[in-house]
Parts: C-alpha cells; sequence; structure tokens
C-alpha cells in the first residue's frame, strides 16, 4: 500500500473548512479499503462494520485540525481508525458477548470472478477475521496492522507503545492466531 | 523462504484481500448511505401518520355514533393530541431529509443532524407518555367510584383493567428511557468523535 503525498506532513492546523474537507476526502479514499479491514477486525456483521467505518469518519473527520505533520497520514488514519475501534470492541462485549454465527456470514465480501474459489477464500477470510476478533485487543491491533503492512515502529506510533513492545505482543499474537485457526499453514 | 515467512504471507493475503473495491468506504459512498437512510425516516414517518389517521377515523366514526357530550371532548382532545403528535415529529425531523451537498461536511453534518433529531424525539414522546400516564393515574379514582359496584361484584374487571393500562403505560415509558438514553449516548459519542 502506498502513502498519501497529499498533504502529510504539512500542518493541519488552522486549515479552512474547503482545505479539511479535501484532505479528509483524499485520506479517507486513499485508506477505504483499510479503514474497512480494521472495522471489520473488530465488529462481527456487515451493518456493525459499516456503523463502525461511520463512526471512524467522523473521528477523522474531528481529528484533522489535531494534526501536525509528526506522522504519515497513514500513521494518523490507522490511529484513528483503532482507537475507534477499540471503544467499539469494548462497548460490544458488555453489550453482546457472543453474536450468533449466522450473523458473521457474509460479514466480508469477495468479488473473486471464480464461483468456487471466490467461495473457498471467502471461507478462509471469514475464518481468519473469526479468529482475529476473538484475540485479546492488543494481540488483535498488533496484528492487523502488521497484516497491512506497517512497520514495527509505524506500529508503535500508531498505537502508542515501544518497538520492543510491538515484537513481543506481535509474537504471542501469531501464536494466538496459530492456535486459533487450528495451526495450520 | 521459512515455514513461519510462508505462513505469514499467506495470512497477509487472506487479510488484504477482504477488502473489494465495491465495498470501500470513500466518503463519497458514505454519503450515498446516510442518503439511504431517508427512506427508513420516511417509513418511520408515514408510521408514525398512519397511526394518527387510524387513531383520527375511530374518533370520527364513533363519534357518528356516541353523541354525548364527554366522548366529543375526548375526541377533540384525541384530534389536537394527533396534531401536536404529528408537528413535533415534523419539527424534529426538520433539516434531516435530504443532503445539501455531495461532499464530507455534508455527510457529518447530516449525520449529527439525524443523531439530533432522534434524541429530541424520544425526548418528547417520553414526555407525552408520561404526562398520558399521569392523567390516567388523575382520572383512575373517577372510573373506579362511577363503576364501583361492577368492580366490587367482579373484582377481576378493575385488576386486569387498570393492571393491563398501567404495565402498558409503565413498559412504554421504560422502552422509551432506554432509547432516549442511547440516542444521548451516540450523540455525545457522535460529538466526541468529529471533534464539534
Amino acid at each position: 500500500m502506498t502513502d498519501v503525498p497529499y498533504p502529510d506532513t504539512a500542518t493541519l492546523a488552522g486549515v479552512t473548512d474547503e482545505e479539511r474537507a479535501r484532505t479528509f476526502t483524499a485520506w479517507m479514499t486513499a485508506h477505504a479499503a483499510s479503514v474497512r479491514r480494521a472495522a471489520a477486525s473488530y465488529a462481527h456483521t456487515a451493518v456493525e462494520q459499516d456503523d463502525l467505518v461511520q463512526q471512524i469518519a467522523l473521528a477523522l473527520w474531528g481529528a484533522l485540525p489535531s494534526f501536525r505533520g509528526e506522522c504519515s497520514a497513514r500513521t494518523f488514519v490507522f490511529r484513528v481508525a483503532h482507537n475507534q475501534g477499540a471503544h467499539f470492541a469494548t462497548r460490544e462485549r458488555l453489550r453482546r458477548p457472543h453474536p450468533d454465527a449466522d450473523e458473521r456470514v457474509g460479514a466480508i465480501a469477495d468479488h473473486a470472478p471464480d464461483p468456487e474459489a471466490a467461495l473457498d477464500a471467502s471461507r478462509r477470510r471469514e475464518r481468519m477475521f473469526a479468529a482475529l476478533r476473538e484475540l485479546p485487543l492488543p494481540y488483535r491491533q498488533v496484528l492487523t496492522l502488521a497484516l497491512e503492512g506497517l512497520g514495527h515502529d509505524e506500529i508503535a506510533a500508531v498505537l502508542g507503545v515501544t518497538v520492543n513492545n510491538v515484537n513481543v505482543r506481535l509474537s504471542r499474537a501469531r501464536d494466538a492466531l496459530r492456535t486459533s485457526l487450528g495451526g495450520e499453514r | 523462504m521459512s515455514r513461519d515467512d510462508d505462513e505469514w504471507a499467506g495470512w497477509a493475503r487472506d487479510f488484504q484481500g477482504s477488502a473489494a473495491e465495491g465495498d470501500a468506504p470513500t466518503p463519497a459512498a458514505m454519503l450515498s448511505r446516510v442518503r439511504r437512510e431517508t427512506w427508513k425516516q420516511r417509513r418511520a414517518y408515514l408510521g408514525e401518520a398512519l397511526a394518527c389517521a387510524l387513531l383520527i377515523a375511530f374518533y370520527v366514526v364513533m363519534m357518528g355514533r356516541l353523541r354525548a357530550t364527554w366522548f366529543v371532548v375526548m375526541a377533540s382532545a384525541n384530534f389536537v393530541f394527533a396534531a401536536l403528535w404529528m408537528g413535533y415529529l415534523t419539527h424534529a425531523l426538520r433539516g434531516t431529509w435530504s443532503a445539501a451537498g455531495a461532499d464530507a461536511r455534508t455527510f457529518v453534518a447530516l449525520t449529527r443532524a439525524r443523531r439530533a433529531a432522534e434524541h429530541r424525539w424520544f425526548r418528547f414522546s417520553r414526555a407525552v407518555t408520561a404526562a398520558m400516564l399521569l392523567f390516567v393515574a388523575g382520572w383512575a379514582p373517577f372510573v373506579l367510584r362511577a363503576r364501583w359496584e361492577r368492580f366490587a361484584a367482579e373484582p377481576w374487571r378493575a385488576v386486569v383493567g387498570f393492571g393491563v393500562a398501567l404495565l402498558i403505560g409503565v413498559a412504554t415509558l421504560v422502552h422509551q428511557t432506554r432509547r432516549l438514553e442511547r440516542a444521548e449516548r451516540e450523540l455525545a459519542a457522535l460529538d466526541a468523535a468529529a471533534g464539534e
């Protein structure tokens, strides 16, 4: 995934509404798929994922003026997305400990041309996201960010932890995911 | 490539392949989703309008049969109530029927306006339910006195009549309170998220 050049390292404090809207559109468009995946790692159903994406978008809108160019746009967007995801997960855990398995089906869409391959891939992805959602929050966050292709230093910046902490969490998270997926692969 | 690397590459492929272009939450797509919610809002509004129309139709039909003054007064009160109910609903939903533009600001503004409208409406409907409960509570002793002989002979009529009314009223009040609290939480979360 490529990072967005616009405006990326410039501060957004005090920008006009037009500039804010342009930045928001550029960043959301560039990181749309990542935001969707982040939402899928926290919310079980497609409807909940849509709601969470909306919440993330609103949070990003609100957070834009606080961007000082101290990190990349990608780091900033992921930080907002995972903060919102963590809030959502905490709230949902209190509200509904275990969603129906049926609700999960179809939560991650697939548009591959070969129906059989699509079904197989879709099931594999669904298993992966279901396994991710069952992981403790610190493991889930570090894993999803690493699977997005972020480096350890960037993950540390998103989550506000040290690189050493990321290394330790990631190692444990990989073991936990492997166990959850039945030790396959 | 080691086994661990293979495993990681497989996971990353599965993970990154999960969001197709059609699912991308671009600002335009999100605004489109918020616009689609307009249909849901229209259905809810028409449902309320239909309920009020049925209430008015019932009293109009009954007024043709019962010409007692007390009934005309009660029917008139219900007509006023239906008008107030629909009037306030229309007022609460003002500015939430359509998006004024097609940009990010419109998306934020419309989402906020709809949550605020829900909050206003639940607060109003709960207040109306509370007022109706108070009215019924004040009216109940007169009903009890007027029908005392019948209730004394068949106490179950009083128990069922007042009990069911109380149960429905309290259940409605509890439900509306929960919806209001949820709307308050959502609005607060939205304001906190959007930094408004």
